[in-house]
Order: C-alpha cells, then structure tokens, then sequence
C-alpha cells in the first residue's frame, strides 16, 4: 500500500483498518489503481473491475481480499 | 438486419448495404473515434467459405487494441481486402450472400452509380457518399470526392488511384507542405538539437488523429469558474464512505446537462454537413500504468445516477490502467470530458476528438478569498473550459451550454 500511494515510513505506519481514502489525501483515484495492482500481485488475486470503486478502505479491500479466500494477517 | 452473436459491439454498429435481396456488402464500422482507419491483421473465414450471423469475420487492429468484426448474416462469404490491408471506415471488406455465383453476379451488375445504396446506420459518412478518410485525403488535395469515380461509396484508394491517374494534381497541398516543413529539419537547427526518434506508434496514431480533426473545425472555447462546494461534499462524501471517486462522474453529470440544453455538443460536421449522435455516450480520458492517453465511453449518461457513474468510470479506468480496454468500450463518445484534478492546473484547453466537436475540461479545485455577507472566506472553485466548433455554434451559444453545465454542479443534491 505504501508503494502504491507513494508514502514514507511514518505515514504507511499510520494505516489501521479504519483508514479510507477520505482520511488519506494521497489515496487519489490513480494511485487507488496502482494499489489495486499491487494487491492483486501480492496475493493472486484479480478484482473485477467492477467492484473497484468499493473499495476505498482498508477495511472493504481486506473485506474483499477474506471473501477471495486470502487469509487475514 | 445484424446479428451479432457473441463479437464485440460496436457503437456504430456493423454497417451493411443491402444493395440486392440476398447480397450484404461489409462495411469497417468505426470502433473508436480516433482511428479512420484500421488494420485488417487476419481472417476468421476461408475465402468462399461458409459463415454464420454473429461469428468473427476477421480480427482487425486500431491504434488502441484489436478486436473481431462479426458477420451480419449467415452465408458465403467473399473477400475483399487482403490481411495486412489498412482499411478505411466504411470501406467494403467483403460480401456475404449464399453463394459465390450469387456473390460474383451482383458485383457484376453494380454500376458506378449505386453509391445510392449507400449504408444504413450511425456510421459516419461524407455528404458525397464518401468515406471520411477519402474526404480527407480529397480536401487536402482540394478535390471534390464527387468527380471520383468509384464503385459505390468514394474510399480513400479511390482516391489514391485518382491521384495516381492524375499527377497534375499531386502538387503538395497546403496541409501537406506544412507537413514536409516540420519532417524536414532546418539545417541551422540541426548542430542544437538531437534525434529523439520516431513518436511511438500510440502518440503518434493521436497526433495524426488531432492534426486531421483539427483541419475539419474551427476549435475555439469558452471559460467559467464554477463554486464546487457541492461537488467537493460529494466527493468527500464517497470518500469517506470507502467508495474510490473524483471529478470525472461530476464532469460527465455537467457535460449530460450541457448537452441536453445544447444539442450541438453532441454533434459534428463534416464540411457542411451535420450529424448528431442519438444518444449521449461520453467519453473520458483516462491514462494507462504506462502513460498511454485512452478515451473510454460511458453510455446513457444522463441515465445513470452519479453514484453509477463513478462506479463505471472506477471499472473503465481500471480496463485502461491494465490495458484491457475493449475497442467496444471506445466508440461512439458524442463528446469527451477530461480533469486534471492531481496536478495545480487552474484550467487547461482540450483538443476535441475525432467525430466529436465539444470538450469539456475541469482544472484542480482550489480555494479562492470571495466576499459572503461582507466577509472574506476561503471556498472551492474549479475552473471549466468548453472546447467547441465555431462551424457548428457561436460563443453566446457555447457558453450557454457551459452555464447549464455549472449550474448542474453548482446545485448537485448531496
């Protein structure tokens, strides 16, 4: 994630699972496509890209990730 | 009248000619406002031989991505264009009809004079019965595409073969002479600059695209501040709510009731010649990972709530950032919004596409000191610009539209 949004250690330390991109002003709808890439690298999985604008949280994309059986950490 | 089984959709539809009772001239469809021409990279069917209503005919490639094109009826099927062809849209690829006899007859009975036969559909055509790459070649040569002769409609090696019969008149034209000014390098430029080397093909397909729909309209524009506390609320209200949008559905929502109060910004001339798409499908353009400028279409605009238009325009930026786009997702846009919301632009003038006559463009959001009640507050502005053809609609006209478009976001309902 803080790849994808570009972010230094402090502010990648900073994301909960309460974090959306309403609270996270780089999580812009580019860099929201570049995390979703790398979700799907580093899990094998592939979003449809219809569910993509749903998930703008941490919450919905770990949501997401448990419903395309990728354990949660 | 088409089947289309299970190929790509084309907005434009497959265009047919039905010039006989059992023989179906196929026309290229147009499947992206960009292109005027495609590639013809394969065939699907033997040539003579047996096809159904619905399969792939053959593969064909634009600048953008490839797709099939299906067969419009069920028969045999006779070809006309080679693999490897660039074929114009428009341009008869073949001949379905049940048999080759049937087939060869037909061609042989058709006289220079059925261009009455022309085909039906959206497709763009010229006034003369001409397809819009032979009008462009044509018109940079200052030729008429009516004094061409040719079986059926004018196509662009039609008018190859004209100027090739006539090489009076392949004197460079004004378009071309610019042209050979800008590929031949001053000799007093050349110790200060260095050969970067071609354009890669994707820039260069849009350059050359702009360039020709740019010699067709009179492109001015017209420019407005508009208040977007609203459309900074709903933004944020999404936001918050774990749904990933920006500016581009708002955008889309204003262009939609632009467009309803002026219908001329759904529509394009060619020459004189005027044609309004039935439906408002607009298009935005949006980047791929590798810095690729794409334009995919949202159909029915007007019809969708913005929460569905920010769920589509999710699902088609993410084709375009995978470059999965589909040629289908591409064509037919009556008009093409564009924002650039990430970088500190005030606003930025958009270059209309192909086919299109109307652009409309948003800069960043940023506050702005205005007076309320006799003090000063900081609030969200962003500045909209219309692009538009002065051929088709006049400034008071174009910034009508331009105010229906900000009053649409200035009273969004959050």
């Amino acid at each position: 994630m803080a790849r994808a949004m570009k972010l230094d250690a402090k502010a990648a330390a900073a994301i909960t699972e309460q974090t959306g991109a309403g609270q996270m002003p780089a999580w812009t709808s580019v860099n929201h496509l570049s995390l979703i890439l790398e979700l799907e690298k580093a899990f094998n999985v592939r979003f449809d890209n219809n569910e993509i604008a749903a998930l703008g949280s941490v919450a919905a994309i770990l949501d997401r990730l448990a419903a395309k059986g990728v354990p949660s950490a | 009248m088409v089947a289309y089984g299970n190929c790509l959709r084309f907005q434009g539809e497959l265009v047919v000619s039905e010039s006989s009772d059992t023989v179906i001239a196929v026309a290229m469809p147009q499947v992206n406002v960009n292109d005027e021409e495609v590639t013809l990279v394969g065939w699907h069917v033997e040539d003579g031989g047996q096809i159904a209503a619905g399969d792939p005919l053959c593969e064909i490639e634009t600048s953008k991505s490839t797709g099939d094109v299906p067969s419009p009826a069920t028969g045999v099927f006779l070809r006309m264009v080679e693999v490897g062809q660039v074929v114009a849209v428009g341009q008869v690829i073949g001949h379905v009809g049940p048999s080759l006899d049937a087939i060869r007859k037909h061609l042989d009975t058709r006289t220079s004079t059925s261009a009455a036969t022309s085909p039906a559909g959206p497709i763009v055509r010229g006034a003369a019965g001409a397809t819009a790459g032979a009008i462009e070649l044509a018109r940079s040569y200052g030729i008429d595409t009516s004094a061409i002769p040719a079986e059926g409609r004018v196509r662009r090696s039609d008018v190859e073969r004209y100027l090739a019969d006539h090489p009076e008149l392949q004197k460079r034209p004004a378009g071309a002479a610019q042209a050979a000014a800008v590929e031949t390098l001053p000799a007093g430029l050349r110790s200060l600059v260095a050969d970067e080397g071609d354009l890669p093909d994707h820039h260069w397909s849009i350059a050359q695209h702009l360039a020709a729909t740019h010699r067709r309209l009179s492109a001015a524009h017209v420019a407005m501040d508009v208040a977007a506390d609203r459309l900074v609320r709903w933004i944020e209200t999404q936001r918050q709510a774990g749904r990933m949008t920006g500016p581009i559905p708002l955008l889309l929502h204003a262009a939609a009731q632009a467009a309803r109060s002026c219908p001329a910004l759904v529509s394009f001339r060619l020459g004189r010649r005027v044609y309004r798409y039935r439906s408002i499908d607009i298009a935005f353009t949006a980047r791929s990972a590798d810095g690729r400028l794409f334009t995919p279409v949202v159909r029915d605009v007007p019809g969708r709530s913005l929460t569905e238009l920010a769920e589509r325009c999710a699902a088609l930026s993410m084709a375009v950032f995978r470059g999965q786009l589909e040629m289908a997702d591409m064509a037919g846009g009556a008009m093409t919004v564009s924002a650039l919301s990430d970088l500190p632009v005030r606003f930025h003038v958009g270059l209309q596409n192909a086919y299109q006559s109307a652009l409309l463009t948003a800069g960043a959001i940023r506050d702005e000191v205005a007076l309320v009640d006799g003090g000063p507050i900081a609030r969200p502005i962003v500045t909209l610009v219309l692009s538009y053809d002065h051929g088709l609609m006049d400034g008071y006209e174009a910034a009508s539209a331009l105010a229906a478009a900000k009053t649409a976001l200035e009273n969004l309902v959050v």
